[in-house]
């Protein structure tokens, strides 16, 4: 029972990271159908920003990535109003092609400062040694990292629940036109949602950095992870992201034990594969109506 | 119609310009009576230029060291430098840029094996003398080629070392593998995977992790369960770290050899996030010190000297012999210069000196590696030590 | 008047000047040249698919690859000739590509966007791992072949062939998406459910489109292996990929001319950047947006609204007849 009880922890702890990943591309899809390629760029800005913060300015840990987290939600807002609300509603090739480019230039960006090395982005609990319970080894960045997802992800199903917001961006994401017929300010949603998406990216990125280092190219794993998650969840369901990141968590882990190490490269392909030929929608996925 | 006829006539001129440029060029490309222009190349953009730049840094800071102190035979080295982007398409367009657009005498240059590989042609066919850089990939410079020299250790050179010193580990039976899959690490696994079985080692698990990996769980877990006597890691730095932590943390033993990548042990170590991860690592490397070490007391001030913003890093060493090697060739062929007579002093190169490098440089006939030297590193406390060839018997 | 004689004069004249460049050339520029006239081919190729039919498909950076992988195992393992390896790649792409058509048949298309990616990558995984057959991360090597005068060592040789390859599959294309298959394509654009009742068939269309498609990637991979000289499997990935979109969406979707400026325009940009280094990664990305952002319909769109370009119609001699209509109102 060993082996297995450690996969799945550590499973679960990468898996969360792949949810809140996969939460920000699917919310920006639902919105405003675009597929955004830069999310993995967002999720690096959003790290190094907590990062110089913390040892440049010397915020209280805290402190720093909540400021980081707003910092990359404003950042989203500005980006949608003035790179994606001027083409809307052009060709959705068009639009992924923008966030192509602005992955480049993001990456660009860090990397004048930030290009010449890998750097290490500090622990919330530094001298906490592994914690070990019975057979269960665990390290507290994991347990931060769970209960951090988890209390965003209760706060988000409050939020889309019970603000006005949060309904109001429902309403947008299921009938653009008849929200904007009842007055719904639909370029607010917008860059509500865009700014929505970037914070829950760095709030990812702040999360995943200790672990995995930071450097500008830090994002692209994690981009990819997340579409397989996103996938795996149907790509328009919130609740489908984070039990398809889970479970692509999961999946690595098990796969690269029990089948071989080699897989874990790919294993996120198959998934993708697998699950769009089973289930063409994905798990949360509903089968669309055709309209003429 | 006229535009079509002045078109010809403008065709025609420039092809009579270019015989009259190749019949008049007697001397080759590249060389005044002051001056040596060199080409160089490496990965400076992207991902990669986090190797390109203090690679060829260190070279650029022996060339400039070498300028001040009145150049060669009276000229001054140029250095025109080129971006490859790691990328074999963009390597072979730079490569051909600095021969014939900037028409470089010679080339120093190189840090990504696939590249360099893919660039190789243009050197032969131009015959133009060409110093690898850093890249490791043995097909490089073997077969030898006449215009085609390396100072740096070939991957299979790095692999062999990891293996005879993992063979020396007291009762030694089973070893682990852990690597990545590409040209850097497949270049060090041939080595190995020659010789393991007559080294009487058995391997019990061989497993990949991935490029940028944040999580080595299942590859602990595996060579856990293999219960291996050493660990070898053909892992890059973060990489590396991610490996050692998690190795740490589900108490997989060591010893660990990693190879030249990790040199930089207390930079690992730091990285890991943990004050012991590398009580039981071990670096291969062909580099006479650590970073700091009063053995390369010299090269890192000449480094420091020209670059001073720069992290010094055992990279920041690896271009430096090969820099090394090409000023004392250019010196011996002598003030009437030419391709030729470089290849014939870089040929005839006998215990050169290396500068960082832990060897004494020596080219021959059909021999085009130059340097083959290496030795493993480990940490004492706080402290980077040179651990010889084979596990120490005090231990 | 002028605008007549600019086009009755301007294939005649461009390849004139096409098939003098070669004298004006160092093999470094030819080299650049090559290149653009294969992502010319390439862009041609994935215009196709994603401008004129709309499908959201991410493989053909992979097909690309099986074309180069093809087409340099045949030539280095075999001793093929080139004359049969180059579209030997370009079958082997083009029957691997019309499986795409099967995802395609019932999926949306960020699901279909999504296989594809996944089915590429997997393509690019056992190029590095399937060893034994194509030698991994080592790469394999194309012979320097000779046929009679002509030798593959040559940039300048290697650029009338591929100059040449690129010619036909230009009118190839054209031809094709000015008859009724071009536009049974943007009747599926548009409305797959239209265009079924139309008597279009979804399932046929849309498998040749993707193996035509796919064709066109494999010839372009071929001929970037012979250009190139050495392929490895980390050439055909992602990175490779973006390069096509940009092409196709710079240069105008749904454009013959938009793949041709595009393809010149995205090639040669990175070598006119080599000198800013630092700032390249920057400038492309945020010359990316802004292209995109001002001109969405891409540089040929943008340039047909000014008038600059011609427009280009789905029907074959339409501009013939527009002119006679003309002639005979007039008089």
């Amino acid at each position: 029972m060993e082996i297995p009880l450690l996969l799945t922890a550590s499973g679960l702890a990468n898996g969360a990271l792949y949810a809140l990943v996969a939460l920000g591309l699917v919310l920006v899809y639902k919105t405003q159908d675009v597929v955004q390629f830069g999310h993995g760029e967002v999720l690096m800005i959003g790290a190094f920003i907590g990062y110089s913060l913390l040892n440049y300015l010397g915020l209280p840990y805290p402190a720093a990535m909540l400021a980081a987290v707003l910092a990359c939600g404003i950042m989203g807002f500005v980006l949608e109003r003035i790179a994606f609300r001027p083409i809307a509603y052009h060709h959705h090739i068009t639009l992924a092609m923008v966030t192509v480019g602005l992955s480049f230039a993001l990456k660009g960006i860090a990397r004048i400062p930030f290009g010449a090395d890998i750097y290490t982005f500090p622990r919330l609990f530094p001298d906490t040694p592994t914690i070990v319970w019975g057979k269960l080894i665990v390290t507290p960045q994991h347990l931060v990292t769970i209960g951090v997802a988890l209390a965003l992800t209760i706060g988000l199903f409050v939020f889309f629940r019970s603000t006005t917001m949060g309904k109001q961006m429902r309403a947008t994401q299921q009938n653009l036109t008849g929200a904007s017929i009842i007055g719904i300010n639909t370029g607010l949603i917008f860059s509500g949602t865009w700014a929505l998406a970037c914070a829950i990216g760095a709030v990812a990125g702040v999360l995943a950095a200790p672990d995995a280092l930071l450097y500008p190219d830090m994002g692209a794993r994690f981009l990819l992870k997340g579409f397989a998650a996103a996938v795996l969840g149907g790509f328009e369901s919130v609740p489908g992201a984070i039990v398809g990141g889970l479970l692509i968590g999961l999946i690595d882990n098990f796969a690269g034990f029990y089948i071989d190490t080699a897989f874990q490269e790919i294993s996120a392909y198959c998934i993708i594969i697998l699950v769009l030929f089973v289930w063409p929608y994905g798990l949360f996925g509903r089968r669309p109506t055709h309209r003429v | 119609m006229t535009a079509k006829r002045s078109m010809k006539l403008a065709g025609l001129a420039v092809a009579a310009g270019l015989a009259w440029a190749g019949a008049a060029g007697a001397a080759d490309p590249g060389i005044t009576d002051t001056t040596i222009k060199l080409g160089m190349f490496g990965p400076l953009t992207g991902a990669v230029s986090i190797y390109g730049y203090p690679i060829n840094n260190g070279a650029i800071a022996i060339y400039n060291e070498t300028n001040a102190a009145g150049g060669i035979n009276g000229r001054k080295i140029e250095i025109v430098h080129e971006d490859d982007g790691c990328d074999p398409a963009k390597t072979r367009a730079a490569v051909k840029k600095l021969i014939e657009q900037d028409k470089v005498f010679a080339i120093h240059g190189g840090s990504c094996s696939g590249g360099v590989n893919a660039a190789k042609d243009e050197f032969i066919s131009g015959k133009v003398p060409f110093m690898v850089m850093a890249a490791t990939l043995d097909a490089i410079s073997d077969p030898p080629n006449r215009y085609i020299f390396t100072t740096t250790l070939p991957g299979s050179g790095d692999g062999g070392i990891m293996l005879n010193f993992a063979k020396t580990v007291p009762n030694a039976k089973k070893i682990a593998i852990v690597r990545h899959q590409d040209d850097w690490a497949n270049a060090k696994m041939k080595n190995i995977s020659a010789g393991y079985a007559a080294a009487g080692l058995q391997i019990v698990a061989d497993e990949t992790l991935a490029r940028n990996a944040t999580d080595a769980t299942a590859q602990v877990l595996k060579v856990k369960a293999g219960n291996p006597d050493v660990v070898l890691f053909l892992l890059y730095p973060g990489e590396s770290a991610v490996f050692l932590r998690d190795a740490e943390k589900y108490g997989v033993k060591g010893p660990f050899v990693g190879s030249n990548s990790v040199m930089d042990l207390l930079d690992l170590r730091e990285r890991t996030g943990s004050k012991t991860s590398v009580n039981n690592a071990y670096a291969s490397a062909f580099l006479q010190g650590y970073v700091g070490d009063p053995a390369l007391e010299k090269w890192t001030a000449i480094y420091r000297k020209h670059f001073p913003n720069d992290k010094v890093q055992s990279l920041s060493f690896y271009g430096m012999s090969g820099a090394l090697t090409m000023v004392d060739a250019m010196k011996r062929a002598g003030k009437d210069l030419t391709r030729e007579k470089l290849v014939d002093a870089l040929e005839a190169t006998k215990d050169g000196e290396a500068g960082p490098g832990y060897c004494k440089v020596t080219f021959g006939k059909d021999v085009r590696q130059g340097c083959l030297g290496g030795t493993i590193w480990g940490v004492k406390g706080d402290q980077i030590v040179n651990i010889g060839p084979s596990w120490p018997k005090t231990n | 008047m002028t605008r007549d004689l600019i086009h009755r004069w301007f294939a005649p004249v461009a390849i004139a000047i096409l098939l003098l460049v070669p004298l004006t050339t160092n093999s470094y520029i030819q080299f650049i040249i090559n290149q653009v006239i294969v992502y010319v081919i390439i862009a041609i190729g994935l215009n196709l698919l994603l401008g004129y039919a709309g499908q959201f498909a991410f493989a053909h950076a992979a097909m690309m690859g099986i074309g180069a992988y093809t087409a340099a195992l045949l030539m280095h393992r075999l001793g093929v000739t080139f004359w049969i390896a180059v579209p030997a790649g370009g079958f082997a792409a083009a029957a691997i590509g019309s499986l795409g058509a099967l995802p395609a048949m019932r999926m949306k298309r960020v699901y279909l966007a999504l296989m594809t990616l996944a089915i590429a990558e997997l393509i690019q995984w056992v190029l590095v791992h399937w060893k034994v057959v194509t030698l991994g991360t080592d790469g394999v090597k194309i012979p320097h072949e000779k046929f009679l005068w002509f030798t593959l060592a040559s940039d300048y040789h290697k650029f009338y062939l591929i100059l040449a390859a690129m010619a036909v599959l230009y009118v190839v294309a054209r031809r094709l998406v000015e008859s009724k298959f071009g536009r049974s394509l943007v009747a599926i654009r548009e409305n797959e459910i239209v265009a079924q009742c139309n008597g279009i068939s979804i399932a046929h269309t849309k498998a040749a489109v993707f193996a035509v498609s796919a064709f066109y990637a494999g010839i372009g991979g071929a001929l970037f292996a012979l250009v190139l000289g050495h392929i490895v499997p980390d050439g055909f990935g992602l990175f490779q990929l973006v390069v096509h979109f940009s092409i196709v969406v710079i240069g105008g979707l749904i454009s013959m001319f938009g793949s041709v400026i595009g393809a010149v325009l995205l090639t040669t940009l990175p070598e006119l950047l080599r000198g800013v280094r630092a700032l390249q990664e920057l400038i492309y990305g945020v010359l990316l947006m802004v292209f995109i952002i001002f001109m969405p319909g891409g540089i040929a769109g943008f340039a047909k609204q000014r008038g600059w370009l011609p427009d280009e119609i789905l029907v074959r001699g339409w501009r013939a007849l527009q002119a006679r209509l003309k002639r005979e109102g007039g008089s």
